[in-house]
């Protein structure tokens, strides 16, 4: 393990990316502190003014401070993504572990719906789950997660069926030790490798996926914000007032290439052939 | 689209009304420039999903994109007054019990049959059969003569030709090309008289007219019209792609702009904008009375009604196509009853008021529409409510949820609704307010002597006594007991490239252009 | 090799009962009447009443599931409520324009995007490696409806070199459909693009360390020879499993892009249905995206099958 941490951490782009990170969720735990305004305080008179003084990058149409708004956007932006995450991995977990342990008849049907889930892209299934069930930040965590599940089921499962066919399960077996428990205990810590690098790679699509239904108006309902409702926003006013879509899109941005360079860390920290040649 | 006019032309879409058939005020050009050419607009999204058959379901946005094809036999332009157009005279009976239209003679439909009395008597009568509101009080309609149409009332009706002029079950279709090709290719294929002919229509994407060589109409010179020789509608999701499209010279016109787009079009040279003469909806917020929720109370409604600094949100946000508006009305027009207050932005009153109505802190859940006014309205109003303590969250819902809502689901809150202007504001409080409403909002209902001011002023005979009624109900509703608060009232605006001329976008009642007088200038 | 295929196609036609029954249900769900939102607010109480017994939308959840299976065998998608038509219809002509853009955006994005990462792999750590890299990470961070917008501003409007919106078929001239296609295709490509140069390139990357590549410089071969013969082969297989994914990506794509070029497509069409709770298209739509994604990947088992010679023998499942 601890290994695992050198070789994460020698490289400089990680560090960087896991200290952005660690930033950003700091400011968004600590927003109503940070952030100059309300995320709400809205100034019919100041709208669309540049980024200045009063203003650091500026205000909305609604004359609403886009620096808190972006702090306190990143709350529900980090919100969706880390909890849709959780709920795909949790749930993709277990999933994938009873696929795996059981297999035979269960395996089976449990692979077709998972099959099942992912023919249908992200968006048309969180088209259906708001329409369904009403626009909501809950809804929207749901329909991300319910659709993000597949990679971890299929990386459970596959961990499990290798280590299933291995010899001391085998000799366990023989000796009587329960052969769920041993699976446990062998099959758990292989797993963590892949999963977080899914995840970090998942947090990413989270929050582009957030954007993507907030412009589409399925996301998250205003006043409340979010990076993705800034964009959609912000796009009506390219040519007058600019920085309204640009500041969000390059946060998403960074923030999306910061998870990518922390899931490519952990990818290689964990890659035998990288470790050994360090 | 950087080549100039030989004029320049200005913003001015005001074109000289038409009185009777073919007077038309136009630059100082000459005849054979204006010839030639293909304007193309955008209407913004697609609403409807009828384009030829108005004796159906119809939908207000009809009256723009069928425009080209379908006529109607009056006009109403933007102070109201009617201007015959198919029809080339009527007369009244003093009650108002019969009405007697003299058609234009030698129209011809674009499938080459008449357009006589026959035909138009097909229309209304088409229209009686499905059950249409808006000639509920017809008794009976008949071809006196190859071009007199007799129209018997049962009650007099002031609506009726304002109906006839503005609302789209007034456009006159051919009854051969529906009877020969059924009702759902109608829904799909307008045939009628006006000046162009239907090609295709790619559902959501764009309608396409060509020339009518046969048109009855000739301008003040006696030229054959239409100038174009074929206009296509573009319909477009997004205001962004909209813009675009303006700027690269892609669309001519786009009618029914946002706001926010004017500015970045505002006094640049080879583009106009220009606000519609006549009003096009009114919105209110409609509270549910008839349950337990705060807004049942009237004090409530008045806390509520000066919580909110409406001159704030309007001007911010909508000044170019908004005004504020304490009733179903706007200063200047014969229904606005101008001793109604206006409103006074007092956040103290409000608290006072809200203490006086009892209000126990329970959350205020304000439903509307999706669409991009409602949310910025919304999303405005909501610091305002929560400074005086107002609890508020805002719903925005599709189209489906939203009509459910509408119908059954309404249940607290308030809901945002759009009065129409089409025919004109009475005509459009009937159809959606009075007992006889087609859509009923659930849980909202007011008071029967209400309801019957609504019936008298419809049967009344003349417009000025009806107007009268009129102001009245405003007061009962809008102050009395405010049954509804009305924000703000809103004008279709109209952004263009100063090539297309003579469209009349803004200039008649309904959403109606004038497509025979369009003209590019070269 | 035939068992193995044949295994594959019957487990994709339970996969496509289960996605539309999935489907069926969650569409019921949805609040909202198809009839009152067709007629609008000038309907009367009457005529939606009419209507709903028209389209039969009072009927219980099963038997309107069960008569539309049985349609759907026949080759009917039922009547749009929204579009007025039959859906075979209106998707008959819209269905090739998603499929055509989807599949130009997917050639791109796949051949540039080996191309781009072989190139990064082979010289890795200089110069061209650092900003194919760079590209590629902001490839997959910007989303694509950000990438639609700005490409509009940037080659539309300001540099006027394409048009802003619209669709032109090729029945038209293939110089016109390439320019109306050319920006909403490259927006689609450009996160394909930027996933499969990341993929391949450490697909390359880990087989250059490989033994047998080490042994096959040991006996001489030429760099080209190894690239061929060795590497590209076995780097592929990562990447074949990727394009399962680009096309299901690419679908939830178009849905965005065609919004906002104003193209007459499938996913257009798709947020039109779920708008106007049209049930049958809403379905229709659905199963031919399933149809598509399943299918595909069934192409990739089946190359998988190819490139695999382990799993042609028969070995155990992927």
């Amino acid at each position: 393990m601890k290994k695992t941490w050198k070789v994460l951490f020698s490289r400089k782009v990680t560090m960087i990316a896991a200290l952005f990170i660690v930033a950003l969720i700091l400011t968004a735990v600590f927003a109503d502190f940070v952030a100059p305004y309300g995320y709400n305080d809205q100034d019919l008179r100041q709208r669309l003014a540049p980024p200045g003084a009063a203003h650091l990058l500026g205000t909305d149409n609604y004359g609403r401070d886009v620096l808190s708004r972006l702090i306190f956007g990143s709350r529900i932006s980090l919100i969706v993504a880390f909890v849709s995450v959780v709920v795909a991995g949790v749930a993709g977990s277990l999933i994938g572990l009873i696929a795996g342990f059981c297999g035979g008849v269960v395996d089976g049907i449990l692979m077709r719906l998972t099959d099942a889930l992912m023919t249908f892209p992200t968006i048309v299934f969180a088209l259906g789950i708001s329409a369904a069930l009403g626009q909501s930040t809950f809804n929207l965590i749901l329909a991300i997660g319910i659709s993000t599940i597949p990679p971890y089921i299929r990386t459970i499962r596959g961990e499990v069926m290798k280590v299933r066919n291995q010899t001391y399960i085998k000799a366990a077996r023989v000796t009587g030790n329960s052969v769920p428990r041993q699976l446990l205990v062998h099959v758990l810590p292989n797993c963590v490798a892949p999963v977080i690098v899914t995840a970090s790679v998942g947090l990413g699509g989270a929050i582009m996926t957030e954007a993507t239904l907030s412009f589409l108006g399925l996301g998250v309902q205003p006043p409340a914000t979010s990076w993705g409702i800034m964009v959609s926003e912000g796009s009506d006013f390219l040519t007058t007032a600019p920085h309204l879509a640009l500041v969000p899109g390059i946060a998403i941005a960074l923030v999306v290439l910061a998870f990518n360079f922390l899931g490519d860390g952990f990818r290689d920290a964990l890659d035998p052939h990288v470790r050994g040649n360090l | 689209m950087k080549k100039r006019g030989k004029k320049a032309i200005a913003c001015a879409l005001a074109v000289g009304m038409l009185c009777s058939y073919g007077q038309m005020a136009f630059a100082e050009d000459a005849a054979d420039g204006k010839y030639g050419g293909t304007l193309t607009y955008s209407p913004g999204m697609q609403n409807e999903q009828n384009l030829g058959y108005p004796c159906g379901d119809v939908n207000m946005l009809m009256n723009t994109n069928a425009a080209p094809a379908l006529e109607t036999l009056f006009r109403l332009d933007s102070e109201g007054n009617l201007i015959c157009w198919l029809a080339e005279s009527y007369e009244v009976t003093e009650d108002g019990l019969q009405y007697t239209i003299k058609l234009r003679p030698d129209v011809l439909f674009h499938d080459g049959t008449k357009m006589d009395a026959e035909a138009v008597v097909w229309n209304i009568q088409k229209n009686m059969e499905n059950g249409k509101s808006q000639f509920a009080k017809i008794a009976s309609v008949e071809a006196t003569d190859e071009l007199t149409v007799t129209i018997k009332m049962s009650e007099s009706d002031i609506l009726l030709l304002a109906n006839l002029a503005a609302d789209p079950s007034g456009l006159i279709v051919s009854p051969t090309a529906v009877e020969e090709n059924g009702i759902e290719w109608a829904e799909k294929n307008p045939v009628g008289t006006g000046p162009f002919v239907f090609e295709s229509w790619e559902n959501d994407v764009e309608v396409v007219y060509t020339r009518n060589e046969n048109y009855w109409g000739v301008d003040a010179d006696g030229n054959q019209l239409p100038y174009l020789d074929g206009i296509h509608c573009i319909y477009m999701t997004e205001n962004a792609v909209a813009e675009a499209a303006l700027e690269a010279g892609e669309v001519q016109v786009w009618t029914r702009a946002d706001a926010d787009s004017v500015p970045k079009f505002e006094g640049r040279e080879g583009f106009a904008t220009s606000k519609s003469e006549v009003p096009s909806s009114n919105i209110n917020l409609v509270p549910c009375l008839n349950t337990d929720n705060p807004t049942a109370s009237k004090e409530f409604r008045e806390a509520v009604n000066h919580a909110i600094d409406f001159d704030a949100i309007v001007e911010g946000l909508f000044g170019i196509n908004c005004v504020v508006t304490n009733q179903n009305s706007v200063e200047g027009r014969i229904y606005h009853n101008d001793e109604i207050p206006k409103k006074e932005y007092d956040p103290e009153k409000a608290k006072e008021l809200l203490e006086q109505a009892g209000y126990n802190g329970e959350e205020l859940v304000i439903y509307g529409d999706n669409g991009v006014m409602n949310e910025k309205l919304l999303t405005a109003m909501v610091p305002y409510l929560e400074a005086v303590g107002i609890k508020t969250r805002i719903e925005l819902l599709g189209t489906g949820a939203y009509f459910s809502m509408l119908t059954e689901e309404f249940k607290d809150g308030f809901l945002v609704g759009y009065y129409g202007y089409a025919p004109h504001e009475f005509g459009k409080m009937y159809s959606l307010a009075s007992a006889s409403a087609n859509l009923p909002v659930a849980n909202f209902s007011m008071d029967d002597e209400t309801y019957q001011m609504f019936e008298d002023a419809r049967t009344s005979a003349s417009t000025e006594a009806s107007a009268e009624i009129v102001r009245e109900l405003q007061k009962r509703i809008y102050e009395t007991n405010l049954y509804l608060i009305s924000v703000a009232t809103t004008y279709d605006l109209v952004i263009q490239n100063t090539e297309a001329a003579d469209c009349g976008f803004c200039t008649l009642g309904g959403g109606r252009w004038t497509p025979e007088s369009a003209y590019i200038v070269k | 090799m035939i068992k193995y295929v044949g295994k594959k196609v019957l487990v994709s036609i339970l996969i496509l009962l289960l996605v539309s029954f999935m489907a069926y249900w969650i569409i019921s769900v949805l609040p909202g009447d198809a009839a009152l939102i067709a007629l609008g607010t000038e309907a009367t109480q009457e005529r939606v009443e009419e209507l709903r017994a028209e389209w039969k939308l009072d009927e219980p959840l099963v038997n309107r599931y069960g008569a539309w299976l049985v349609n759907i065998v026949h080759g009917d998608f039922g009547y749009s409520t929204h579009y007025k038509a039959p859906c075979l219809e209106i998707l008959k002509e819209r269905m090739p324009i998603t499929a055509l853009l989807g599949a130009i955006s997917l050639a791109i994005g796949v051949v540039l995007g080996i191309l781009l990462g072989i190139l990064a792999a082979v010289k890795r750590g200089r110069a061209v490696d650092t900003i194919v890299t760079f590209l590629a990470n902001l490839g997959v961070s910007l989303p694509v409806f950000w990438v639609g917008i700005l490409l509009i501003y940037l080659l539309a409007v300001w540099l006027k070199l394409l048009p802003v919106q619209g669709y032109a078929s090729p029945a038209e001239g293939i110089g016109e459909f390439l320019r109306y296609a050319c920006l909403p295709c490259i927006s689609m490509a450009w996160g394909s693009m930027a996933t499969v140069c990341r993929q391949t390139r450490s697909a390359v990357l880990e087989t250059l360390h490989q033994h047998y590549v080490k042994t096959a410089r040991a006996k001489g071969l030429t760099e080209r020879k190894i690239m061929f013969r060795h590497i590209l082969k076995n780097s592929l297989i990562p990447v074949i499993t990727l394009l399962g994914f680009q096309v299901r990506n690419l679908v939830g794509g178009s849905v965005v892009v065609e919004q906002i070029y104003n193209i007459p497509g499938m996913g257009r069409t798709l947020i039109q249905a779920v708008d106007s709770r049209d049930t049958n298209m809403v379905l229709a739509c659905l199963m031919l995206i399933a149809v598509i994604t399943i299918l595909s990947s069934l192409l990739v088992d089946i190359a998988y099958g190819i490139v695999d010679p382990r799993i042609r023998r028969g070995g155990s499942e992927a």
